[in-house]
């Protein structure tokens, strides 16, 4: 809706330069609309405490959708990010006896080994990746209901809850750990030759590949890479409500993520990856829920409002077609 | 009677004239050939004649009446089908519901009459020599009886013309003897058959008339028998026999020719008798191929390459036997290693001026001079070195100044010397290729010669680690390269240009710099860092040389012209300094400028030591860029043309005899058995001496 308005105001002016524009900044123009209708009609909206709690929701599907950007950067998709995080909760109970080091250590393993899986199926076995990782969409969370016995267990370690509660500087750890891993992977796809590398693949696998390129390695890393951010996403949720259950931890952020990463201006066909736009995809669509609860919407109008805005994300993105 | 007729047909495509007055008749019982070369206009023909796309100008005639034929639909009604390269047809679906797709029998009550259809297309199957239960899968069913249901199919629309688009390439013998029989039953029912096949024998066995089109243009059009093998092949090739003696059309006239030339100065350069015995000799005697592989390797891993490699320069150069030897030495580094010598110029901070400044100071012989870029760094380099030898320092002065002056003498005596750079042996897989050898020595331009189908690009992307082989052993520098795979071809010296620009080269998303640092990221970056500023200059000096037009380094290459693709390609595969350079189509989808210089630029790359593998399927081009040319036919080396036999006309003759007396090895006939040995022992003759 605020972005069609943009679209509206602009389109008189040049067609070419809206269709370049839109995807690209059509996201922090929407934010900012958001933001000032909340200021003006919204009551306690800036409130430390509000924006914390924004903050603290965002940031898991933050993480989550960062390792997503990647993924699709190389024009896959990771479905089975919801199951990785059940599958990390489900590990912690199991081995916070062991200390939080150790309990982290297996469920980040455990989301290594996941990533394996899928980047072996994606690059070696040559499955299309909504397929492969569907796999283990459905079996991840199998596997994480049979670990815990399919119960919710209670977790009150201190220092593991510390970093869904505590603060560090006035600020939620959790804040500081998608902060960091934001600019840590920015920093990825930018600088370094496995984000340059993933970019192209993302835009030419062919191509590639006949260059010498290592292929299956960068995409195995990816995958891998996108599963630890899931796991650390889930082993986060469970400090943050205190208690683990595979059944619910997760669940439905793979879509979540994808959206941020679709409405960030990141598209799905590979090749380009806009960071911060995923970070702001994120906010987006954390604020959007957060207007409508505040005004009394129900849920089903949040989600209505929310496919329209994947909607013009997606239709604002697509590819010119030559006709 | 004219059943099908096209008359003075033009399509144009953004940028390309597809058809350009074609005119084209199919008789009612004819098998006509439809043959040229990829982008001929032979697919666009065929999408006119079946409804895909109207012509922009022109008339079609079906049946003595205009026709109109606005979608594929129009044309099936109107009984023209066609049956295409891959099948199309619903793999899950069963072979019978395939069969009547659109046309099932219904029984009284309208629902499908199972029963019938079933017992239907077996019997019509049956006719078609695919004896199979109709009601299995058709993804189940080998490619060849997916190819014969698709026919029957075809045949079954009451066609009146049938289009087959290389019917053949999925098939066995068997098969192919069994579709034979097919067409001649439908010639036998008045039914026109359009055939479009590269393999020669097949048009000559089954077809009464023949159609050559070129570049949009009809070029031929008549009875096939009255046509001989040799001038099918030239008029496909676009060669008037004529023309043939003529010289000088490509832009590898100003060197390549020239190299001949030089030959001719020089007995034994280019003379075909000699190189086996002389040249291999020299090799024996000089490692310089060896050479230069250990000095690329050396240069890797140095940072302070400038500086070292004079040192390695001068120390070979008091082994070197010939003058020749020495300027390959000398030149073998310019464009090769520039990312080699751009990390020094950082390293050394010299002042920078301009290129001509630079090579007139190289003369003086002075290592402290200015230095201007990376290429003049390493001349000058070169030269002070070269001065040492007295007798060569006018020559290497002049040559630093147009590295192209050089390269004619270069290759004249590089082609000859060395051990190959490259060496194929037995290089076999499944159906398409078969022990396919030969060799490329520094220096040396090789042309795999052939029709289309002939194995050329499957024999380049083998090589290059992108395409599965059964056997066979590639070496690189006398290193054999196991197990190839792209990435360690790359990292053994192969550099392969694919054939296909968009799908299999370029990045289009991706800008310019980012495409042609692509293969040499890890040498540009620290610890998995890239460094921008070393990317950089790579990228500004292969601009520079390469003379790449584009508004900046981070335009994307998708919005560049064909011809700055592909140099940017070209780019992106000597930036990872190879030895052997595998060119599939270099010029092909480029404009006549652009066109010249990539064909200049493969002349200068030769000469300065890279062995090249030139896959053209312009005639000319292949004959003036090549030192020698190497014919494949079905996958297999038939010919090989070196010295004064790499003319048009040789070129022609080979591939022509080929086609006539080689047994097919899909489809053999008794005809074609007669004349095998003979061919068995020519192919003895010209095959064998690639050492």
């Amino acid at each position: 809706m605020t972005t069609e308005v943009v679209a509206a105001g602009r389109s008189g002016v040049d067609r070419a330069w809206v269709r370049a524009w839109l995807p690209r900044y059509g996201v922090y123009v929407a934010i900012l609309v958001l933001v000032a209708y909340n200021l003006l009609f919204t009551p306690n909206f800036l409130t430390w405490s509000n924006l914390r709690i924004q903050l603290i929701q965002v940031a898991p599907i933050v993480i989550v959708a960062l390792g997503m950007a990647l993924v699709i950067g190389t024009e896959g998709i990771d479905l089975s990010v919801g199951s990785v995080m059940a599958l990390a909760a489900a590990l912690i109970p199991l081995y916070l006896g062991y200390g939080v080091i150790a309990a982290i250590l297996v469920s980040l393993l455990a989301g290594l080994a996941v990533g394996l899986v899928n980047g072996v199926l994606v690059a070696r076995v040559g499955l299309q990746p909504i397929v492969a990782t569907l796999a283990l969409f459905v079996g991840g969370r199998g596997l994480a209901l049979v670990i815990s016995d399919g119960q919710l267990k209670d977790v009150r370690n201190e220092n593991l809850l510390y970093l869904g509660s505590g603060d560090l500087l006035g600020i939620p750890v959790l804040v500081w750990i998608a902060a960091l891993l934001v600019g840590v992977v920015a920093f990825v796809v930018r600088r370094t030759v496995l984000g340059r590398r993933l970019l192209a693949i993302g835009g030419n696998r062919a191509a590639t590949e006949l260059a010498g390129i290592p292929v299956t390695r960068v995409l195995v890393t990816v995958y891998m890479v996108c599963s630890v951010f899931a796991s650390l996403a889930g082993l986060l949720a469970v400090a943050r409500i205190q208690s683990s259950d595979a059944s619910s931890v997760g669940m439905l952020i793979e879509l979540s993520a994808i959206t941020a990463v679709v409405v960030g201006g990141t598209p799905l066909t590979g090749g380009t990856i806009r960071i911060v736009g995923t970070v702001a995809g994120a906010l987006l669509m954390q604020l959007v829920v957060a207007t409508m609860i505040k005004h009394n919407l129900q849920p089903s109008t949040t989600e209505m409002v929310q496919a329209v805005i994947i909607l013009i994300a997606v239709f604002a993105a697509r590819e010119r077609k030559p006709r | 009677m004219a059943l099908l007729e096209v008359i003075d047909v033009s399509k144009t495509f953004p940028g390309v004239r597809a058809l350009d007055g074609v005119s084209f008749t199919l008789r009612a019982g004819e098998v006509h050939a439809l043959v040229g070369e990829n982008g001929a206009g032979k697919s666009t023909l065929i999408k006119v004649l079946t409804g895909v796309h109207r012509p922009d100008g022109g008339e079609l005639r079906y049946r003595d009446e205009p026709a109109r034929l606005d979608s594929p639909m129009d044309a099936q009604r109107a009984g023209i089908s066609a049956i295409h390269q891959e099948v199309n047809l619903i793999p899950l679906m069963s072979v019978a519901h395939n069969l009547f797709l659109g046309r099932e029998p219904r029984t009284t009550l309208g629902l499908l009459d199972e029963k019938r259809m079933v017992r239907d297309a077996h019997e019509i199957l049956l006719r078609y020599g695919v004896s199979t239960d109709v009601r299995r899968q058709l993804g189940t069913l080998a490619l060849g009886a997916q190819q014969m249901v698709a026919l029957a199919r075809a045949v079954m629309i009451e066609a009146r013309v049938v289009i087959m688009d290389e019917p053949t390439s999925s098939l066995e013998p068997r098969e192919v003897e069994t579709l034979f029989g097919v067409i001649r039953d439908l010639h036998a029912r008045g039914i026109g058959i359009v055939y479009v096949s590269h393999r020669l024998d097949e048009l000559y066995r089954i077809c009464d008339a023949v159609t050559i089109l070129r570049d949009g243009k009809v070029v031929h059009t008549g009875k096939l028998a009255d046509l001989a093998r040799l001038k099918l092949v030239a008029l496909m090739l676009g060669r008037d026999m004529s023309a043939v003696r003529r010289e000088g059309f490509t832009h590898f006239a100003s060197t390549r020719h020239a190299s001949h030339d030089v030959g001719a100065q020089n007995p034994g350069a280019q003379n075909p008798g000699d190189h086996d015995a002389s040249g291999q000799d020299v090799g024996g005697q000089d490692v310089g191929g060896q050479d230069v592989g250990g000095q690329d390797v050396s240069g890797q891993d140095t940072d302070n390459p400038v500086v070292d490699s004079p040192t390695i320069g001068s120390s070979r150069k008091s082994d070197r036997p010939t003058a020749g030897g020495l300027r390959h030495a000398t030149y073998g580094r310019s464009i090769m290693d520039d990312a080699l010598q751009t990390g020094a110029i950082a390293d050394h901070t010299q002042p920078i001026a301009s290129p001509t400044e630079a090579s007139q100071t190289a003369a003086t012989a002075d290592h402290t001079q200015p230095i201007a870029s990376p290429a003049e760094a390493n001349q000058t380099a070169a030269t002070a070195n070269s001065t040492q030898v007295a007798a060569n320092s006018t020559q290497a002065a002049a040559s630093s100044q147009q590295i192209v002056a050089g390269s004619q003498q270069a290759v004249a005596g590089n082609a000859q010397v060395g051990d190959p750079v490259l060496r194929v042996t037995g290089l076999s897989s499944r159906r398409r290729l078969h022990d396919i050898g030969f060799a490329v020595r520094p220096g040396e331009v090789v042309g795999l010669g052939g029709l289309l189908g002939a194995g050329r690009s499957e024999t380049i992307k083998a090589i290059g680690g992108a395409y599965p082989i059964d056997g066979g052993a590639i070496e690189v520098d006398g290193r054999e390269l196991k197990r190839p795979t792209t990435v360690r071809a790359v990292r053994a010296g192969i550099a392969v240009l694919p054939e296909d620009r968009k799908v299999e080269g370029i990045v289009p998303g991706l800008s310019v710099r980012e495409n042609i640092a692509l293969a040499v990221l890890p040498r540009v970056s620290r610890m998995g860092l890239v460094s921008d500023r070393k990317i950089d200059e790579i990228v500004d000096w292969f601009m520079t040389r390469l003379r790449i037009k584009a508004s900046s380094p981070d335009q994307r290459v998708g919005d560049l012209s064909g011809g700055n693709q592909q140099k940017v390609l070209l780019a992106r595969l000597l930036a990872t300094r190879p030895r052997v350079l595998l060119l599939d189509e270099p010029t092909r989808g480029i404009d006549v400028g652009a066109k010249a210089e990539v064909q200049a630029l493969i002349d200068e790359l030769a000469a300065e030591g890279l062995g090249v593998v030139l896959v053209s399927s312009d005639a000319e081009e292949l004959i003036e860029g090549s030192d020698r040319v190497v014919v494949l036919r079905d996958g297999t080396v038939v010919g090989e043309l070196r010295g004064d036999d790499v003319t048009t006309e040789a070129l022609l003759e080979t591939i022509a005899a080929a086609a006539e007396t080689a047994t097919p090895k899909t489809t053999p006939s008794p005809a074609d058995e007669t004349t095998a040995t003979q061919a068995a022992a020519d192919e003895g003759k010209r095959v064998g001496d690639d050492d």
